[in-house]
Order: C-alpha cells, then sequence, then structure tokens
C-alpha cells in the first residue's frame, strides 16, 4: 500500500487569526506556492497557524488549522502544533527562541531587524533567535544573501546551513507593454503603506517631482489593511496642488500586472526588513524602470545603473534619481531592457527546481512505500 | 596652485612594516587610485601606516610616513591611532582607511573605508574567544564606526552586518562598489580554436580565496577530461607555499603555477574561458572578479560578501556555495556548454561597464565634497 509522506507546515497567520480571511503578504504567497509544488512532488500538506481559537479550513484540499493558544501563549500554541504534527516546515524563523522539530527546514524572509528606534536589547535578541533556528533546522532556506552575509559575520559555523533561494516572478503573467508611448512618465509606488516599506519617501519626493514635471504622474497601488493610514493618505492627496497627476487605488493580485505595464518607473523605497521583494522582481520583469534603495536583498537584483537605479533611502537620493530618469528618457529605456532580462533570471521554474531538489534531500520521495 | 586642504590617509600596511617590499592586494590599489583622485580634485595628500619609522614617497609628492607602534588588539590600533592623530595636526582632512583605524578618535573632517567584512570565518572564533572580548571588539567598532563623518563600503554586505548589528547606522554608509578599468580589461578580439578550455584562478593562494576547493576541483576535472586546463595565477603569502604549489602542479599534465605582474593581468584574461571566485569569506566588491567579468570570462563565483552585488546567478556568472563538489560541478556544466558559456560572458562584461572607473571617481568625489569643506 501506498501512503504519502506528510509535511506540516507552520506559519503565523497564512488565514487571518479568526480563520475567515486570506492574508495577502509575501510569505503568504510564498507558503501558497511552496503548498503546490510539494503536493505536486505528492507530499500530503496541512498547515498549522496562530488563531484567536481553535478552528480548521478547508482550502484547495489543503487543511488549514488555528491554534486558539497562540491569543494567550504563542509558546503554548508552538507546542501544541508540535504535538500533533510530525515533519515539519517553518515557513519563516520563529519569534520566540523554541526547540525546533529536527530535521525540519525553516525559510528565512530577510533580515528584519535593521530599524531605527530599537530597544537596547532588541538586537542581541535578534541574533539569538537567527542562532536558535540555525541550530535547530536541518538547514535555513533565504530568500537572500544578505541574510546568509549577516549570519555569517556572527556565526560563521551556523551560516554553512543556509541555502539561498532568491524569489521569483512568473514572467509569462508579469510581461512589459509592446511599447511605451508618449512623454508622461508615470511613477508606481507597489508597495503597502508602511513606514518600513518606505511609502512618506515616496511622497515627499513625488510631490516635488509633480511640481518640476508636469509630464510627470504617480501611481499608488497600495493595501487597504490599516484604514487609519488609508485616511492619512486621503488627507495628504485632498492637500496636494497636482492632485489630478495622482492615482490612488487598491489591486488585486490578478490586476497587477496591468498596473505594472501602464508604469514607467516602479519605486521600493524600502527603509528596512527587506529580503529580494516580488514587487521588485515583479517591476523588473514588467520592464519597469526600478529605483531602488540599497538595502536587504535588493541589492541582489539590482546593479547600479545597469538595470535599476540603487539609492540610499532618503527622499533627497529618490527625488534625485526621478529627476534624472524623467529627464534621460534614453537611459531610462535602457534600465527597462535590462530589467526584464535580468527578472529572467529568477523565473518561477528555476525556483520550484531549487525547492524539489531540498524538499527532495530533507523530506524523502513525497510518495514512498 | 593653492591646494583644497591636505589629507591624511592612515593604513595598517601600504608596505610591509619594514618598509621593503609593497603589498600589492586589491586593498592598494584601491588606495593608489584613491590618492590619484585626491590629487585631480587639487588636494594634498599624505600617507602614514606602521613602520620602524622610515619615510617614502609612494608618488611623487605624496608622503608615505611610518610610525613605530605596533600592537593591535580587539582588531583595533589605538596606539596608532593615537599617533597619527598627534601628528596629523597638519592636515585638514582625514581618511581611515580601513574602518577600525578610527577607534578610538578621529579629525573632525574624516571618512573611513570598509573593504568589506573579513571575520566571517569560523577560526575566528578561536582569535576573539569569550563573549566579553566580543562585546568589546563590539563597542570598539561602534567608536570608530561613528567617528568619521562617512563610511565608505564597497559593498552592501558591510552595511547590513552593521545595520542590523546597530539599527540606525545606515546614514553613515555610502555604497561605493569596487571599479575596474575598462580600458585595460576587455575581452579578447578572436575566439581561441586550439579546442582547450582554459580555467583561471586568478587570486591569492590562501585558504578563505578557496585554494584548496579550486585545487581539488582541478585535480579532478583534469583526470576526467583531456581538454581542461587550470591556470593558478598569484601569490601565497610566502615563499614555501608557492614552492609547494610549483611542485603540487608539476605532478599534474593541465595544471600550471604561476604568478603575473598587474600589468600583465588582462591579457591572462583574455585567454581564459572560466574564471574562479571561489571565496569562503572576507570578501568585498572582488576587483579580481570584476576585471573577469569586464575580460568577458564565464565566472564562478561563491555568494560570499560582496560577490551577489556583482553576479546574478545564471544571468552573468554562476554564484555558487563554495564547496569542491560544487565548484566541480559548476566548472563541468559551463566547460561543456559553450553558449551558456558565451551568455554568461556577454552578460558580464555588460554588467561590468556599469563597475567603471570613472564611475567610481564620481562617486567618491561627491563624498569627498560633502566631507572635506
Amino acid at each position: 500500500m501506498f501512503t504519502e509522506e506528510k509535511i506540516s507546515i507552520l506559519v503565523p497567520n497564512l488565514l487571518t487569526w479568526d480563520g475567515k480571511g486570506l492574508v495577502t503578504g509575501g510569505v503568504e504567497r510564498y507558503v501558497w506556492q511552496l503548498i503546490d509544488l510539494a503536493r505536486e512532488m505528492g507530499f500530503a500538506v496541512d498547515v498549522h497557524q496562530n488563531g484567536e481559537s481553535d478552528w480548521q479550513r478547508e482550502i484547495n484540499g489543503i487543511i488549514i488549522r488555528g491554534h486558539g493558544l497562540a491569543a494567550i501563549s504563542p509558546e503554548a500554541a508552538l507546542q501544541e502544533m508540535h504535538h500533533c504534527t510530525e515533519r515539519v516546515l517553518y515557513a519563516s524563523i520563529l519569534l520566540n527562541p523554541a526547540v525546533y522539530k529536527s530535521g525540519s527546514v525553516v525559510i528565512s524572509h530577510g533580515v528584519w531587524w535593521d530599524a531605527e528606534g530599537s530597544t537596547v536589547d532588541y538586537v542581541p535578541n535578534m541574533f539569538h533567535i537567527c542562532r536558535n533556528a540555525l541550530q535547530g533546522a536541518e538547514l535555513v532556506v533565504s530568500c537572500d544573501y544578505n541574510f546568509l552575509n549577516v549570519i555569517r559575520a556572527v556565526q560563521p559555523v551556523l551560516a554553512q546551513k543556509i541555502e539561498v533561494i532568491p524569489n521569483f516572478v512568473d514572467v509569462e503573467v508579469f510581461y512589459p507593454a509592446p511599447e511605451r508611448k508618449g512623454d508622461t512618465v508615470s511613477i508606481l509606488f507597489p508597495r503597502r503603506l508602511d513606514y518600513c516599506r518606505g511609502a512618506d519617501l515616496f511622497l515627499r519626493a513625488g510631490r516635488e517631482i509633480l511640481a518640476a514635471f508636469p509630464n510627470a504622474s504617480l501611481h499608488l497601488a497600495v493595501d487597504r489593511n490599516h484604514p487609519q493610514l488609508n485616511s492619512q493618505l486621503e488627507q495628504w492627496l485632498q492637500q496636494q496642488e497636482h492632485r489630478e497627476r495622482i492615482i490612488y487605488g487598491t489591486y488585486s493580485f490578478e490586476e497587477m500586472p496591468e498596473v505594472y505595464r501602464a508604469s514607467d518607473i516602479a519605486v521600493i523605497p524600502t527603509r528596512f526588513s527587506e529580503g529580494t521583494s516580488f514587487s521588485c522582481l515583479e517591476a523588473l520583469a514588467s520592464g519597469c524602470t526600478v529605483v531602488a534603495t540599497d538595502v536587504g536583498g535588493l541589492t541582489n537584483l539590482i546593479f547600479d545603473e545597469y538595470n535599476g537605479l540603487l539609492i540610499p533611502p532618503t527622499a533627497e537620493a529618490l527625488k534625485k534619481a526621478l529627476g534624472r530618469l524623467i529627464s534621460e528618457p534614453r537611459l531610462r529605456h535602457r534600465l527597462a531592457k535590462h530589467a526584464r532580462s535580468t527578472a529572467l533570471a529568477f523565473s518561477h521554474q528555476k525556483w520550484r527546481s531549487r525547492w524539489a531538489e531540498i524538499l527532495h534531500r530533507v523530506y524523502g520521495n513525497g510518495f514512498c512505500r | 596652485m593653492v591646494a583644497k586642504g591636505k589629507v591624511g590617509i592612515l593604513t595598517t600596511n601600504y608596505y610591509n612594516p619594514d618598509g621593503n617590499r609593497i603589498i600589492y592586494g586589491g586593498a592598494e590599489r584601491y588606495g593608489l587610485e584613491l590618492t590619484k583622485l585626491l590629487l585631480e580634485l587639487e588636494y594634498e595628500v599624505a600617507w602614514w601606516q606602521v613602520g620602524t619609522g622610515w619615510q617614502k614617497e609612494m608618488l611623487p609628492g605624496v608622503p608615505l610616513y611610518s610610525i613605530p607602534e605596533t600592537g593591535d588588539n580587539f582588531q583595533t590600533c589605538p596606539r596608532l591611532n593615537q599617533s597619527f592623530y598627534e601628528q596629523a595636526v597638519q592636515v585638514d582632512f582625514a581618511i581611515y582607511f580601513v574602518t577600525f583605524l578610527a577607534y578610538p578618535q578621529v579629525l573632525e573632517k574624516s571618512i573611513s573605508i570598509s573593504h568589506g567584512i573579513f571575520w566571517d570565518y569560523p577560526s575566528f572564533d578561536a582569535v576573539i574567544p569569550t563573549e566579553e572580548l566580543r562585546r568589546e571588539r563590539l563597542r570598539r567598532l561602534w567608536l570608530a564606526f561613528n567617528g568619521p563623518r562617512k563610511i565608505v563600503s564597497v559593498d552592501t554586505a558591510t552595511i547590513q552586518w552593521a545595520t542590523t548589528t546597530w539599527p540606525g547606522l545606515w546614514h553613515k554608509f555610502e555604497y561605493i562598489p569596487n571599479f575596474v578599468d575598462l580600458n585595460l580589461f576587455s575581452p579578447s578580439e578572436q575566439e581561441r580554436k586550439d579546442g582547450k578550455i582554459r580555467v583561471l584562478f586568478p587570486r591569492r593562494l590562501t585558504s578563505v580565496r578557496g585554494i584548496n576547493e579550486a585545487a581539488r576541483a582541478a585535480e579532478i576535472l583534469t583526470k576526467k577530461y583531456d581538454n581542461l586546463e587550470f591556470h593558478f595565477v598569484g601569490r601565497a603569502h610566502d615563499d614555501n607555499l608557492e614552492k609547494e604549489m610549483v611542485r603540487w602542479s608539476a605532478k599534474h599534465p593541465n595544471i600550471y603555477y604561476y604568478w603575473k605582474a598587474p600589468q600583465d593581468m588582462p591579457h591572462v584574461y583574455q585567454n581564459v574561458d572560466i574564471v574562479l571566485i571561489p571565496s569562503k569569506s572576507t570578501e568585498g566588491t572582488s576587483l579580481s572578479c570584476l576585471e573577469a567579468m569586464a575580460a568577458g570570462c564565464a565566472v564562478i563565483t561563491s555568494y560570499v560578501g560582496g560577490l551577489p552585488n556583482l553576479i546574478i546567478d545564471d544571468y552573468n556568472g554562476l554564484l555558487i556555495r563554495p564547496t569542491a563538489a560544487n565548484l566541480t560541478a559548476a566548472i563541468e556544466e559551463l566547460a561543456f556548454n559553450h553558449d551558456l558559456r558565451k551568455r554568461l560572458g556577454q552578460k558580464a562584461r555588460e554588467v561590468a561597464a556599469n563597475f567603471g572607473l570613472e564611475k567610481w571617481k564620481r562617486s567618491w568625489a561627491k563624498v569627498i565634497g560633502e566631507v572635506f569643506k
């Protein structure tokens, strides 16, 4: 008789804590892709996550269990998840030091604690959390080379457990517009309204760009996860002299390829906590000219003045970069051309085959006797 | 002509401390280009380093003084720093050529340089073996990082390490990747048709550069294929190692060891197909890697330090974990896939064009203009 080998994926929240809504962030997209791959390989997969109560849902044949203990104690919820699972894959590094199950893969989505204004004991704690994950894991898959470099500078032996698989982009779905016509320049911000994502840098630089260049327009493609941020943004918009040249919207994942295709420039002005950003890869694949900051994994995607511009995370630098791209169309087009060609090196297929090799190596064959 | 001011540069070793032999590595070439740039920008320049008190001229009109202070602890040189500070009353601006030289005090208008993370190897644990000593090292580095107005970093790995260790420090950093002279290093005009595939290891023969892994791969692959040649081109730290290398290569047909003066290196690159940069640690945006790219070679690099700032895997080179097995497989893949080799080489040259010396000078001139005024 054939039985399937099983992998339980532990993730903070693939669904909202009440189990009713999908959470749509980079980590969650990553996990859905990994679930698809593992099932195609013949693994049985289920998901365990934090909940506000105990619940169970089935989506596309995948059982997702919410553990209500999380509302009281994350440590207890983790213990419970460990008790009711066998082989485990941790979708992100656990933020509370814990004993990982042996023979597990842990995913790192890049360093996250490089934020200003941290408390004194915060950083040693974060390194402790990483060390704990590296000691417990069979191997850690990192989405960028920066996490690896940071860990190697602190724990060179443990760093040997890290394999890098950069994030991916579906280059069939995200492709360039046939031809960008006219002399207008549309500048896109395709990120969450979050301080770490540099939304304010975009607004400050963007406002001056609108004043200086009558042919420029801004496009904010943002989330609505925190309504108070949206209302702040709406207030800001009302005060703008050039409001008519600013588009503001929230789009589904399916609508995003068109949003990118309608844009000439895409801005990824991250301040901290960044890996090999899906947004950056999608902008590259869509043939946008990318302006990204020299933060986290973005530096593994952009060569300055080759397939984009790489700037420090300041409004001043962003304003200069945008001004330069608007007034130098030839530079803009050259960068856009290389953007698409570099994106092809991050194909979904390549990501899948790297991951398939790792799942096979760590968790076995999928189907087994 | 009145200079805009005098710049004092403090380094550890441009020459050996006895003053007899110039140390010719990437950092020293960096120093030379930086000096030339400062002169072009109409600054006066003087260098200081460790030594017995001798004085030399590094370039016409650029003195190099030596300071008879030795002894470093926690990887800093406080006494050298202090002597420089006292002697540098005559200078207006300072460049600390290595970040840790800026401990404990700096001139008001100063810049330091990070050439990459250099402590990311396992045996470093024994260099600074206890938690207490490590804390002291970090405390000193923190002071060294805070002193200068700007820190120029050759790669983003160092910046990322610093901002994960001391969040908020990012504003000190300027990322200026290393450079290659695109006129000197260019692809060969004609394709060789001798049926040989030549693999080059153009680095210093040290463990951190992956010499052992590269040598192992060379042994395996030359046994397996007649048309593969390996060229190890670089000096070791001492004569014995170099002799050992000569003996080893003599035992293996198709493995060669020699070294060339820097001005002969462009020609070396033009005669090879594949270049290995398999560093295990202590790596920035390697000059050798940039030179190989500019020469249109297919490069196989490790994912260490600044190398991921130069290479996107399978786009303009291969980016691997530096084990002998991975290196062997990667060489094998490239050696027998002419099209892949060509594609990677072409893209390497294309990307290298954005790391030209002129761009490097513009970036540095901007930082100098901001700080030295």
